[in-house]
Formats: C-alpha cells, sequence, structure tokens
C-alpha cells in the first residue's frame, strides 16, 4: 500500500501540472478543471495496478484526462464558464498583470476552438510528442499533423482578433 | 499580430497551477469508496430487512385468498430486482475500464451507458411502480373481505391515489430525462464525429 502511495504520488507529481492545463483549457474554468484533475487521477489511483507493466504511462493518464473531460457535463455550466472568462478579461483587469491577461486571453481562445480541438492543442502547446497526442486521440499521425496545422492557425487568428480590441 | 510561437511563451511561463495535491487526492479517493461502500450497504441492509419481514408475514400469517399469496410474491420479487440492479450498478462501476479506450469508443460507450440508465430510471421505474401497484391492490382483496368496509374504501383510495402520484411525477421526470438525455446524446455525437474526422 505504501509502495502505491509512493508510485502514485511521483506519478502525480510528474503529471498533474499538464493534466490540470489540458481540463483547464477544455473547460475553461479553474474549478471544474480542478475537479477534473481530481477525477482523474482519482481513476488512475483505481487504475495504478493495470499500468505498473506499461512503458508510456503519461499516454494512459492524457487519455483518461480526456475520457473525464468528455464526459463533463458543460451543458448547465457553459454559461458559468463564459462569464468567468469574461469577469477574468474584463472586470479584473487592474488585478492581472500584462503577462496573466496574456494567459487569461490565451484560454478565452482556446474555449472557443472545437472541443476535440481544446484537447490536442492544450497537448501541443505542453509539447506532447505527436506520437503520443496520436495515441491519446485514436487519430492517425498523419491525420493529427493536419488537425494540428490547422488548429494552430484558428487559434492565432482568434488571438490576434482579440487582441486588435 | 502574434505568431503561434509566441502563443507558446505565453502558455509556458502561465502560472496556473492545480490547488489540489496528491494526499488530497487520496484522501477523496477512500472517502467516496467509503461513503459509496456505506451507502450500497445501508440499501442491501434495508431492502434485506424487507424481504424478510414480507418472507416472515407470509409464512407466518395465514391468508385466506390466493391474491395475497400473489402479492407477497410480487413484493418480495420487486425487492430482490431492486438490490440486484444495485449490486450489478456497483459491479460494473468498479470494474468499469472504459476510461482507457480511445475517445470515440469512450464516447460509443457513454451514449449506451446513458440510454441504459434511461431506460432504467424510466420505462423499469414504470413497471416496477405498476407491480407494486398491483401488488398493494391485491393485498386489499383481503383486507376488504376481513375489513370493515371504510378501512377498505380507504385502502382504495390510497392505491388509486400512489398510482396517480406515481404516473404524474414519472410523466414530468421523464420528459427532463428525455429532453436531457437528447442533449447529452446530441453532444456525444458531435464528439464523436470531431474525432472520427
Amino acid at each position: 500500500m505504501l509502495n502505491k502511495e509512493a508510485v502514485f504520488k511521483e506519478i502525480f507529481q510528474a503529471n498533474s501540472r499538464k493534466i490540470f492545463h489540458l481540463c483547464f483549457g477544455y473547460t475553461g474554468d479553474e474549478d471544474a478543471a480542478n475537479d477534473l484533475m481530481q477525477e482523474t487521477f482519482m481513476k488512475v489511483w483505481q487504475n495504478l495496478d493495470k499500468f505498473r507493466n506499461q512503458a508510456m504511462i503519461s499516454t494512459w493518464i492524457y487519455r483518461i484526462a480526456v475520457n473525464t473531460c468528455l464526459s463533463w457535463l458543460r451543458v448547465e455550466k457553459r454559461q458559468a464558464k463564459d462569464e468567468l472568462t469574461d469577469n477574468i478579461i474584463e472586470n479584473k483587469k487592474e488585478e492581472l498583470s500584462e503577462k496573466n491577461e496574456q494567459i487569461a486571453l490565451l484560454y478565452k481562445c482556446i474555449s472557443q476552438l472545437e472541443e476535440s480541438e481544446r484537447i490536442i492543442i492544450t497537448m501541443v502547446l505542453d509539447e506532447v510528442p505527436y506520437s503520443e497526442i496520436a495515441e491519446i486521440s485514436g487519430i492517425s499521425e498523419g491525420n493529427l499533423r493536419v488537425k494540428i496545422h490547422r488548429i494552430k492557425s484558428k487559434l492565432t487568428d482568434i488571438y490576434n482578433r482579440y487582441e486588435r480590441f | 499580430m502574434k505568431d503561434f510561437d509566441a502563443l507558446k511563451d505565453i502558455w509556458t511561463v502561465q502560472s496556473a497551477k492545480p490547488k489540489l495535491d496528491y494526499d488530497s487526492i487520496l484522501k477523496q479517493v477512500k472517502k467516496n469508496k467509503a461513503s459509496y461502500t456505506a451507502k450500497l450497504l445501508t440499501e442491501t441492509l434495508v431492502m434485506l430487512a424487507i424481504v424478510l419481514l414480507l418472507a416472515s408475514v407470509w409464512i407466518f400469517k395465514s391468508f385466506v385468498l390466493w391474491t395475497s399469496h400473489l402479492s407477497l410474491f410480487i413484493l418480495i420479487s420487486c425487492c430482490l430486482y431492486y438490490l440486484i440492479v444495485q449490486i450489478r450498478d456497483y459491479k460494473s462501476l468498479i470494474n468499469n475500464n472504459t476510461y482507457l479506450e480511445q475517445p470515440d469508443r469512450f464516447i460509443t460507450y457513454l451514449k449506451e451507458y446513458r440510454k441504459k440508465r434511461y431506460i432504467l430510471n424510466t420505462r423499469t421505474f414504470t413497471a416496477y411502480s405498476i407491480f407494486i401497484g398491483i401488488a398493494i391492490g391485491l393485498y386489499f382483496i383481503e383486507v376488504f373481505v376481513a375489513a370493515p368496509l371504510w378501512q377498505t374504501i380507504a385502502a382504495i383510495s390510497f392505491t388509486i391515489a400512489w398510482f396517480v402520484l406515481c404516473m404524474v411525477l414519472m410523466q414530468s421526470y421523464k420528459k427532463k430525462e428525455q429532453d436531457k438525455l437528447s442533449e447529452i446524446i446530441n453532444n456525444l455525437e458531435k464528439l464523436e464525429k470531431q474525432f472520427g474526422e
């Protein structure tokens, strides 16, 4: 049991930040991102014995995180999320440094992408190798490269459009 | 104007960090497991107590009419069915590995799971309520034979009121569930398409 906890701690420390980014990028809401990250790691704990022989543990964790995000019910929360993101951008400007403002804007832009695009781009931004992203999302590497190219220009367009105003 | 590399630079320096540490997650895992086990155990014990109570009534009380025997049989069957569904659900929940599947397969699983839950919450629950209503009705036939008229009328009125209440509540519940399910299925289909492209 103690050994399991030590393994879990190691896995958590190595992956939690990136998983949090993925959840934050998907939901656009910090609290929801924390909830989803917690749910993800709870599933990791429950399946830890099955992971032991896996070479790429991060792939499995990402896949759990992606599926956890996909099963998240956004219907009732969408409005709250939009309000929150707008709040960060418009009402709390004085509290934000320029850097934080840019990050908040980036998250706002990511939230305007399609669900699968949000997941893929947060992994790209966190420098997950393309082969791993393909394995996680179940998309062929060739297709993925095309998708990534499209998402990158879409995100850049949205960001620049906001920054102009 | 920023290019993607500039966005990546913004992303890299972000300070967004999770509020949770591994210790609080472990505590939550243990808490969830304990509370779910306690809930299931309580439900199982309550149902078992009801089944035992009904069985002892059946064994130790002598009924005149066959309708009362049928009534008790239906009631016990309903309780056992409920118990089996609960245990089956719990087992499938703890043995569920679908979170390890690729997203498109996981979405297909979610669609099927939501449909199954919808059927359980609507059609199966309606059948369950009707069977319990019939069982109570059958039991009151013997009450009619043995008890004064006013008690029989009160019992029948109660049974009818119970039926009506179940049906009215079920109708609004069904509509809400149907709307919610359609929305969820539409979202899942949209996601499935995105990952399948």
